[in-house]
Formats: C-alpha cells, structure tokens, sequence
C-alpha cells in the first residue's frame, strides 16, 4: 500500500506551511501541493490509476477555479473515492460550512486556519492515518 | 178688533222666523210657533207635555231655572245661553231674549241658534291653544313696534326669552337695544337698512345679554307695515331663541376643524365613496395632494386612479373588488405607488372601510391615505447600508482571515517546528508581505465605513 499527502489551498505560503508542519510531526513522504480543486482532482485521477495508493488530502474551501465544495461533489462520481480522507482546513468560522463538511463521508475532521500540531498528533492516532506518518 | 188683533197677532207670532215660544210658571211650555218646532224637532203636542228644564242640557239647567225665576220676577233679559235637547237627542245651543207678561204668570222668549258660532269659537280658542303651545315649543315670541313712538308690544314669550318680567319693563326701542350685545348691535342695524330697502321683510341673528349675565342668541324675523300712502308705520316680528342650535353649530365647528387639523397634521387624506351614486368625496388636503388638483368630486374611475402607478392599477382595483365581494369583510389595507404632478413617485398606505346595509350590500366606502413615502425611502436606505454593512463583514471573515491565518500559521509552525535557513527567510518575509496586506484592508474597511457615515448625514 502507497500513501499520499495532498495540500490543496490557493495560498502557496499555507501549502509550505503546511507541508514544514506536517514534516515536523514526522510524515513519510513529501506532501504535493495542488493550488485548486481541479488541479488537485486532475493529480488524483492520474495517480489513483495505482489501486494500492491511498490519499490524505488537506482541503481548503474558498479557492478560485474550482472551491473545495466542487472539488467533493465531483470526487463522488470517482471509483477510487473511498481510498481517500480529508481534512478540511478553512479560513472561514461559519457553522453551516462545518456542519455540510460533516455530509461527506470522506471528510474525518473539520478545522479552522491555522493547522496546529496538535490536531495533526491527533489524527495519527486513527488507524487508518497512522500509515501516512510511519 | 180685539179678536182681529189677536189674529193679526197669531199670524205674526207664526210667521216669524225666529224661533219664539211662551212659558208659564208651572214649567211647561204653553205655545210655540213653527220655527220653535222646527228648532228643535218636537211636535208641538209633545213640546206642550214636557216640562221645559227637562230639556236643558244637564249641565246648563241650574243656572237656566234661576234666568227662569229672574225673568218671572219682572226683568226682562237679553243673551242667555243655553244648551237645549232635541228630539234626535242632539243638543243645541241658544242665546235667548225673555220678558215677562204682566201678571208674571207666563213669559215671551224668543231663541237665537249659536251652535255655529260656539263651534267656531271653540275651534278657534283650540287653534290659539295650539299655537301658543307651539311658540312654547320654538321658543317664539311676537313683537310689534310702532315707529311713531318706538315703542314695542311683546308677547309673553318675548319677555321670557328677554328674561323681564312684564310689570316692570317696558319695551321702548332705546331700552331692547339696550339689551342687545354691544359687538352686535351696529351691525344688526346696518344689515337691517339695507335689507328694507330691497324687502319688507327681513331675518337677522344677534346676541342679547340678559340681566343675569347670560348671553342668548336670537333670530328674528321682521315685517314693515306702511300706510296707504307706503310709509313705514309699524314693525312686526318673530323671535326666537337659538342659543342651543347656535352652541352645537360651535361645536360642531370645533369638531371639523379639529379633524381637518388633524388629517393635516397626519399626512392622512380622507376619501368618502358614495358607492350608488359612484361619487369619491375627499378631504380638503387633496386639492394639493401630491401636486394634482382633486377639488371636484369624482368617481371612483376618476383621476386618482389615473394618478396610481400603472403596475399597481390592477392591484388596486382588485384589491377593492375583494373588499367589496366579500360580505365578511370590512377592512382592507393596500400598499401602492402614485406618480406625483413633478414625476416623483411617492408611496403609500391606503386603509378603506366598507359601510354595507342590512342586507350586507355595499353602500359607502371610508379611506384614509397615508404618505408613507418618506419611511420607504429611509427603509430603501438602511437596506442600502445592511449590504454595505454585510459587505464590509464579509471582507473580514473572508479577505482579512487569509492573510491573519497565514500569520498564525506561520506562527504555530515556528514555536512547534525546525525549519531550514532558507525556509525560515521565505516565512519571515510571508509575515511581513501579510501585515502588509492586512493593514491595506484595515484601511479599506475605515473608507468604508466613512462613506456610510457620510450618506447618513445626506451629504
């Protein structure tokens, strides 16, 4: 089994921020940085050809092209949708985005910017995520 | 010659057509001629049988035995009346003239019938009732003034409404004007000239103040009577007491002022629609309504129909249609747009109230209009503001908490983390790139904010 991190966020700054963040808690290998939903469904289309790979995508919502509401709609149509979890990691503080983060059943947490390294210690603890941070 | 005479006389006392009988002291009639018969409908034979006071009105009869007894003591007497039976049971009245024969056992009467004219003095004295309880009633009095002395006559009403008593007062003109309100009398005069010089009859109101201090208003009605040769010589009139009728005209004044003054002050413009005859009557303050003229009357397809806002004609139509249609219906408010006389478009609240007859029919239709046009545009106005106000909100939850995220970010990754050299330069300058930003839109939400206040102010 392969496992992939993908940050997707239209800020470049986040996505390195990001990535040092997730190095330092000690993940496996190095995060891809997507900056739009359809840049980051055009990676995974590619890649999930591999039926081993799973991915962890960091999914931010207000993003131009194609915003991280789209970006789940459109991976429902994909066969490869159950090999991924999301976190949704947002600028926004509204509860109705929480709550419709909450009807997709790819999505295992939903937090606000900043990310912080102890949500991440968190995530490790799920079986399923422990693999990304071997 | 004795016996000639005596048929002479026989004759006379037969031919004449008063009625005449002879009455002795024993009560009984002992002649009558023709004319007695016929007065009374007895024939002879049984007025001859019957004592007299048997036929005088029960009522009469005390006072008529003691004229009897007056007459047989030897005076003779002229103009008592009586009532007396007739044979169908009717009753008569007559005015007798009696002598007595001279040995007093008998006496010559002859009967005048008055029933006429009892009749008539009777349905006059009831007229004259009548008509004094009618003056009690309107309160009226009669006047006649004579203009060679200037004195006046009053009726007692003229002295109740004066409040004199009659012993001590004497009406002279000097003294009725007297009693007349100062503010009135040279006014009274004037219009009284001018009017007899086009009639003779005149009608005129004045105040009078009354010894008690009470001010009454009267009105009076005058005639001028001339002499053959057309001079004035007398003045007679009406008066009557008006006061009450004048207080509720104050009053009522009072009331529709108030109205008016208040209908002005509300903004609110009355309707009335007469809906049998389709006449819209509407308060004084549409006559510059809006800046159309509204002063004729005008059915309800009139011009303010016209003046409504094309889009909302229908509604308006419809909505009154509704009203009228529906028997349990009685209010129907209507919010709609006129088109002002200078193009403007004004807003407003039209209440109307249906007034239906016993049998649920419309008849009359009540409105009030309320210009509302000035808590429209205040409300367009704070709309306005609400989505500079959301605009502003937005820009922060979503513009101002990238950058500030970013910071954070940056923030959490450097107390928790190890980063190389060349990283930690790129996220210093990120840092310094973000406040930067930020405090661009700080000042942008400061502009903001001052524009708003500026349109609050009007400017």
């Amino acid at each position: 089994m392969e496992f992939e991190i993908l940050l997707v966020d239209d800020d470049s700054m986040i996505c390195m921020v990001h990535r040092l963040l997730l190095q330092n808690a000690g993940i496996d290998s190095k995060p891809v940085s997507k900056g739009n939903g359809l840049q980051a469904l055009r990676h995974l289309d590619k890649e999930s050809r591999n039926p081993n790979k799973r991915f962890l995508i960091f999914l931010d919502i207000n993003m131009p092209v194609m915003d991280g509401w789209k970006f789940l709609d459109e991976l429902q149509q994909r066969e490869y949708k159950d090999r991924v979890e999301i976190v949704m990691v947002t600028s926004s503080v509204n509860m109705m985005d929480r709550n419709k983060a909450e009807s997709y059943p790819q999505i295992i947490d939903y937090v606000e910017k900043p990310l912080e390294l102890e949500s991440i210690k968190r995530w490790i603890k799920d079986p399923s995520i422990l693999p990304y941070f071997s | 010659m004795y016996k000639s005479d005596k048929h002479t006389y026989q004759q006379f006392f037969n031919l004449i057509p008063e009625p005449l009988c002879i009455t002795g002291d024993d009560g009984f009639i002992r002649k009558v001629n023709p004319a007695f018969v016929e007065l009374l409908g007895y024939s002879e034979e049984e007025l001859l049988k019957m004592p007299i006071n048997e036929m005088i009105h029960p009522v009469d009869r005390e006072k008529s035995l003691h004229e009897i007894e007056k007459t047989f003591n030897g005076a003779p007497s002229k103009g008592f009346q009586n009532r007396l039976r007739r044979k169908d049971g009717s009753y008569i009245w007559l005015e007798w003239t009696t002598t007595p024969s001279s040995d007093e056992s008998y006496f010559y009467a002859s009967a005048k019938d008055i029933s006429k004219r009892i009749a008539t003095e009777e349905k006059l004295r009831s007229v004259i009732e009548d008509l004094e309880t009618a003056q009690k009633i309107a309160r009226l009095g009669y006047w006649i003034r004579d203009l060679q002395t200037d004195m006046n006559i009053w009726s007692d009403q003229v002295y109740r409404i004066y409040g004199k008593d009659p012993q001590q007062f004497t009406p002279t003109q000097q003294a009725v004007e007297d009693l007349f309100h100062p503010d009135d009398l040279q006014y009274v005069k004037l219009s009284v000239e001018k009017q007899f010089r086009e009639n003779d009859f005149v009608t005129f109101e004045h105040r009078i103040i009354t010894d008690k201090g009470e001010v009454k208003w009267l009105m009076e009605r005058s005639h001028l009577i001339r002499d053959d040769q057309n001079r004035p010589v007398e003045m007679k009139g009406t008066v009557q007491d008006i006061t009450e009728t004048k207080q509720k005209e104050k009053e009522l004044k009072i009331s529709n002022e108030r109205f008016e003054i208040a209908i002005k002050a509300s903004n609110e413009l009355i309707w009335d629609w007469d809906i049998e005859t389709d006449k819209v009557n509407r308060s004084a303050g549409y006559e510059k309504f809006f800046g159309h003229d509204f002063s004729e009357t005008e059915g309800s397809e009139g011009p303010w129909l016209k003046i409504i806002h094309p889009d909302d004609r229908e509604s308006v139509k419809e909505s009154l249609n509704s009203l009228l249609t529906d028997p349990d219906r009685k209010l129907n408010t209507h919010d709609y747009r006129v088109i002002r006389a200078d193009g403007e478009i004004a807003h407003v609240t039209d209440r109307a109230f249906v007034i239906r007859d016993e049998n649920g029919n419309p008849v009359r239709m009540v409105g009030a209009v309320l210009d509302v046009t000035k808590s429209k545009n205040l409300l367009e106005r704070i709309r306005k503001q609400n989505k500079a106000l959301k605009e502003i909100t937005w820009m922060q939850s979503h513009t101002v908490r990238a950058p500030l995220s970013r910071i954070l970010s940056i923030a959490e990754l450097l107390k928790n983390g190890e980063v190389s050299n060349e990283e930690y330069e790129i996220l210093f300058e990120s840092v310094v790139t973000s406040a930067a930003e930020l405090d661009e839109m700080v000042r942008e939400v400061a502009a903001k904010t001052e524009s708003l206040n500026r349109r609050d102010n009007g400017v």
